[in-house]
């Protein structure tokens, strides 16, 4: 018996000084310098006739598939050029996965010809601009007489707006700082059906109800699906049932309350902060999706409630479940990886993307399908309704290019970029390819002085050239309003191209680095998480919604593992804020 | 009645008391919210956005929500939600405060109970030396069950014996009004909100026992005061004048002074007319007040992001710092005024109620926001930019089987969900039902946008409807069962009596039976 007393002892011991060493609090996290000394500006040559670069070779690396027609564009760029850049240009496409372990193995091996690569938070450009992978660029903005294409493309807001570890470590790629998503539907469908509340075409969840029903009970039959959208879970069923909250905060509402919001500590983990608008102290930190909720308590209504961060998903949930007992939504989802094209063979009634696939979707569908009409249903209400400020943004772009510092042409890749964002022809002819022969140039409307393009589309001589500008143009400074679409189209078109849309998020220039709780924010419970909502969103769900998603919500809140590395998360993310916020006043 | 008789009585009658005695008691613990009974009136609600509590006509509380920092009163402390209304073991409670994360109950004697999260010694029971030590270390960071919480109400020691008249909370902060008309505060003093008058303070200040607010020279206490409120970090007192005096947080304009500077002493509230502001009735919720003045006229000052000022603006970054008139009511009869922080509501002579502000998840009870009139909203060059913001007073329908109701009284506000009593004494709510907590299971779920009927889940399940039961109606059966078993006892008593009394009488009759035979066997033998 004492032996037995003795051993208990000991094992109680033995589990308070684990339970003391797994609580202990994090170091702190490595403060952000001010970031390494910028380097000089390379400075354009200015002897007459002579082209920059001789004999050397810029090496760009992309991900994504060569475009069609890229070599003629090439080649028209090198026809420019001929008289001021004198250097070799060689782009390399890879698909993703070879991109970013190519990118990782050579990174920093100067003979990799890795000039300017493609970069983003979702990929390295976080790390690699605090490890010194890259070169910080800052000398080469805001430098009007020596890269004045760059100086016109990127202000200085622009700029700050997208530093990583105080310094622009990445050339920030982006047209807009949201993007409206739509419904596609067929127009013509839409007008057969006879029905009154679908004669002006769709312009809530309800008339879209009636078109799903009316696609199913007369489509069905040649094979149609009402709805169609991939296994992924994106641009789901359950994304257009929940585009009608009857809770929208603005961004500025929610700014003066104090609250930070839908700050993305690593892909898919999101937190939201509360900071005391008086004193400026950060009360406290939400994780979204995987905190037990106790903590919303502190947060000001109507924050305080997890009702305005998951949404009525009661309500959501069992209704896309509806959706597929109804058959509006197709049986197959689960397996779907490529939902789109069948919507343009004409075998679904309507899909979401993105309002800027418009031109391209409907010549694809017209092309399949000659008598089809595509319209835009905007399920998201705050959109539909023109909100002012209701995109939510800290002016941070999405995509990067960045130099690696291993490569001994930073010069040649300073100069290119300048050369593309100085003008919109040089511009146009990357993102949109030669003018007459890859797209034509409409007369302006009244007031719309920059003009519109076309497709040029000729499929027995060309191919139309599909350049992804999220690569490497992209740029608020040269938007273009796509010709052919529909009057709604161009209308909220404009409203996502209006700044007035957006509202800038509390705190804007804070960036928080992920470095030093990389290891809590691997927690498996967030991997295993990533995936969980996917069947809820498409609607393959089995049973009680309800109770089956309340379970799994538990499960995160109850797992202690997940929760004590929340903490430690959240610890660190509270203190680079209150330190961002400190230095600022 | 014979010996044997009268022990086979005596035996019985103790076995049918021992039932008696052994089931009582489980018949009145062993109540519970899932049995149904009679319907009780519900008095009055508290709660906030995630919490509730009713407050019945009995003076009675129950509760339900999520409850991590023991904010349910009844020793739990999950993180998860309740959806079952429970009752807290407390009686003859006449009025709660409920602050983010702390509940203060009054009974009938003027005594305090505290329960729930106590960072900031919100809870009034000591402990000064632990949440300074938390402080240090950072422990209360997203914490929900703590050796400071409490999740059962404790009394609260006061320095001094007084009976107080009413308590007030919000945020970490406590507030007690005596009936010697002194103010008492505790918790947070994050900016001067106990008015203590300490020149210095911040977020680790704080105090975890009452203490007596300070006049205006910080020297003596303030005096004469009949009535209290608070914001998120400031407190308001009226005196018997109807004078307002305001301390703490100047940020949102609840001083209503020429000033913008928060303060540790109180000092005294004007109108922007630059007029003392004297009131009938003063109501605050988060960063918002609502005043009656003597003359009848509504005011508010506070934060006007979500149209709280009532005269058509809506405003992001100025307030109205200080007490303005709501110039809608200007020719109506108050009765009452209720600041629900986010929204504002009023209640007129006649029963008409008026609300606007934010139209969030119900919270106004006007219905569908596209189906009110342009003149409540904002429009910009033919566009509605308010989403769900009314910002000119709108009227609330009640209504019933298409006949329109009146209402006579406020019954509580969560800013998200309130509720109201109609002359019939009926209770009505809307808002935020995600929990059941706006008290209809039947309606839109999970939020009611209209005004319902409120009734309370006493069930773990979404789709049962249960009635509140009646806790009297256990110890009425007791009783009843008691008289019959009583009853019975008397009947079987009777009967063995009489057998008894058989038996005797036959055993005598055979006694003399016997003794007449014998006598003739004599007689017979001589």
């Amino acid at each position: 018996m004492k032996k037995i007393k003795i051993l208990a002892v000991i094992l109680a011991l033995m589990l308070t000084v684990t339970g003391f060493m797994a609580c202990k609090p994090s170091e702190k996290p490595n403060e952000p310098d001010d970031g390494e000394e910028t380097v000089e500006p390379v400075i354009r040559p200015t002897k007459p006739g002579e082209a920059y670069g001789e004999g050397r070779t810029l090496g760009i690396h992309l991900y994504g598939q060569t475009p069609s027609g890229f070599d003629e564009v090439i080649e028209e760029y090198k026809r420019r050029t001929a008289d001021i850049f004198a250097f070799d240009v060689e782009f390399h496409f890879y698909d993703i996965d070879t991109y970013k372990q190519t990118l990782t193995l050579n990174v920093a091996n100067p003979d990799s010809n890795m000039d300017l690569v493609f970069d983003a938070q979702w990929i390295n450009l976080q790390e690699w601009a605090n490890n010194g992978n890259y070169v910080r660029l800052d000398g080469y903005f805001n430098n009007k007489d020596n890269f004045p294409g760059l100086y016109k493309a990127f202000d200085e807001t622009y700029c700050e707006n997208n530093k990583f570890n105080n310094g622009i470590y990445g050339v920030p790629l982006t047209e807009t700082f949201g993007d409206s998503t739509a419904v596609f539907y067929r127009k013509d469908w839409a007008e057969a059906s006879g029905i009154e509340a679908l004669k002006n075409g769709i312009d809530n969840l309800e008339e879209f109800e009636i078109y799903l029903k009316w696609v199913k009970e007369n489509k069905s039959q040649d094979g149609v699906v009402p709805f169609i959208a991939n296994k992924d879970g994106n641009n789901s069923p359950y994304s257009v049932i929940m585009a009608e909250p009857d809770q929208v905060i603005t961004v500025d509402q929610s700014n003066a309350l104090g609250v930070k919001r839908s700050m993305q500590l690593k892909p898919g983990i999101f937190a939201d902060a509360y900071i005391d608008p008086e004193t400026g102290a950060v009360i406290d930190a939400y994780i979204r999706d995987y905190e037990e909720p106790s903590v919303l308590q502190s947060f000001p209504q109507p924050f305080n409630s997890t009702t305005i961060y998951q949404g009525n998903w009661q309500w959501g949930y069992t209704k896309t479940q509806q959706w597929m007992t109804d058959g509006y939504i197709s049986s197959s989802i689960a397996t779907e990886i490529d939902a789109v094209p069948k919507f343009k063979l004409g075998q679904a009634g309507s899909f979401v993307t993105t309002l800027g696939e418009y031109t391209r979707i409907r010549s694809d569908l017209v092309k399949n399908v000659p008598d089809a009409e595509l319209d835009v249903y905007i399920h998201d209400k705050a959109i539909r309704e023109k909100t002012p400020h209701i995109f939510q943004t800290d002016f941070k772009a999405w995509n990067f290019l960045a130099v690696p510092k291993s490569s001994p042409d930073l010069d040649l890749a300073m100069l290119f970029l300048d050369w593309i964002f100085s003008s919109r022809e040089n511009h146009d002819l990357f993102q949109y390819g030669i003018e007459g022969k890859h797209w034509d140039k409409i007369d302006p409307a009244a007031g719309d002085e920059d003009g519109t393009y076309e497709y040029l589309v000729d499929p027995a001589k060309h191919e139309a050239y599909t350049f992804p500008g999220y690569l490497l143009t992209w740029n608020p400074t040269y938007l273009r309003m796509p010709a052919g679409a529909s009057e709604k189209v161009r209308e909220y078109t404009e409203f996502v191209y209006d700044m007035n849309t957006y509202g800038e998020t509390l705190y804007s220039g804070f960036t928080f680095d992920f470095t030093p709780v990389d290891a809590e924010l691997n927690n498996a419970a967030f991997g295993t998480g990533a995936s969980e909502h996917i069947p809820y969103y498409i609607g393959t769900v089995k049973g009680d919604v309800v109770s089956s998603w309340t379970a799994i919500l538990n499960r995160r809140y109850e797992n202690q593992s997940l929760q004590s590395d929340i903490r430690i998360i959240k610890a660190s993310l509270i203190e680079q804020l209150q330190n961002y916020i400190d230095k600022l006043s | 009645m014979s010996k044997a008789g009268n022990k086979i009585n005596k035996i019985m009658f103790a076995f049918f008391l021992a039932v008696f005695v052994f089931a009582a008691p489980f018949s009145w613990k062993t109540a519970s919210a899932e049995e149904a009974g009679q319907e009780v009136r519900i008095q009055h609600y508290y709660g906030q956005s995630s919490y509730s509590y009713f407050l019945t006509d009995e003076n009675l509380i129950y509760a339900f929500g999520l409850g991590p920092f023991g904010q349910l009163g009844d020793g739990t402390t999950s993180s998860k939600e309740r959806y079952e209304a429970k009752r807290i073991d407390l009686q003859n409670i006449v009025q709660l405060g409920v602050g983010s994360k702390h509940i203060l109950a009054l009974d009938k004697d003027g005594f305090v109970y505290s329960w729930g999260g106590n960072t900031y010694g919100q809870l009034g029971i000591g402990r000064e030396s632990e949440i300074a030590d938390a402080m240090e270390t950072r422990e209360n960071l997203s914490r929900f069950v703590s050796i400071r919480d409490s999740a059962y109400p404790q009394r609260i020691s006061f320095p001094e014996k007084v009976k107080i008249t009413k308590v007030s909370a919000s945020g970490d902060l406590s507030v007690a009004l005596d009936e010697n008309k002194n103010v008492w505060t505790w918790g947070s003093n994050s900016v001067g909100q106990l008015g203590n008058g300490a020149e210095e303070y911040g977020t680790k200040s704080f105090s975890a026992q009452p203490s007596k607010v300070k006049d205006a020279d910080g020297e003596g206490n303030l005096e004469n005061i009949v009535d209290i409120c608070t914001t998120n970090s400031s407190v308001l007192a009226v005196d018997a004048d109807g004078n307002v005096y305001a301390w703490g947080s100047n940020f949102y304009g609840a001083l209503s002074n020429q000033d913008t500077d928060k303060t540790s002493t109180p000092v005294q509230s004007f109108t922007q007319n630059g007029e003392p502001l004297q009131v009938e009735k003063l109501s605050a919720y988060n960063n918002n007040v609502l005043a009656l003045s003597k003359d009848g006229k509504v005011l508010m000052y506070g934060d006007n992001i979500f149209g709280q000022r009532g005269n058509g603006t809506l405003s992001v970054t100025d307030k109205v710092m200080q007490a303005s008139e709501v110039e809608f009511f200007s020719d109506k009869e108050v009765k009452d005024i209720l600041s629900a922080g986010n929204s504002s509501f009023v209640l007129l002579e006649n029963g008409d109620v008026y609300g606007w502000g934010l139209h969030s998840k119900g919270s106004l009870g006007i219905g569908d926001y596209s189906d009110l009139p342009d003149d409540v909203k904002i429009v910009e060059d033919g566009i509605v930019v308010t989403q769900n913001q009314v910002v000119k007073p709108y009227r609330i329908v009640f209504s019933e089987d298409g006949q329109e109701l009146k209402m006579d009284t406020f019954a509580g506000t969560a800013g998200v969900r309130t509720f109201f009593r109609d002359k019939e004494g009926v209770l009505w709510g809307f808002g935020d039902n995600t929990y059941g907590q706006a008290g209809n299971l039947d309606e839109t779920f999970p939020n009611c946008s209209t005004p319902v009927r409120t009734k309370l889940n006493f069930s773990g399940d979404f789709d049962k409807e249960f009635v509140m039961p009646n806790y009297l109606i256990k110890p009425v059966i007791t009783i009843c069962v008691f008289v019959v078993l009583v009853a019975a006892m008397i009947v079987a008593l009777r009967i063995k009596e009489k057998k008894l009394e058989k038996l005797d009488a036959e055993i005598r009759r055979q006694a003399a039976e016997k003794s007449q035979n014998n006598t003739e066997n004599r007689t017979a033998e001589r």
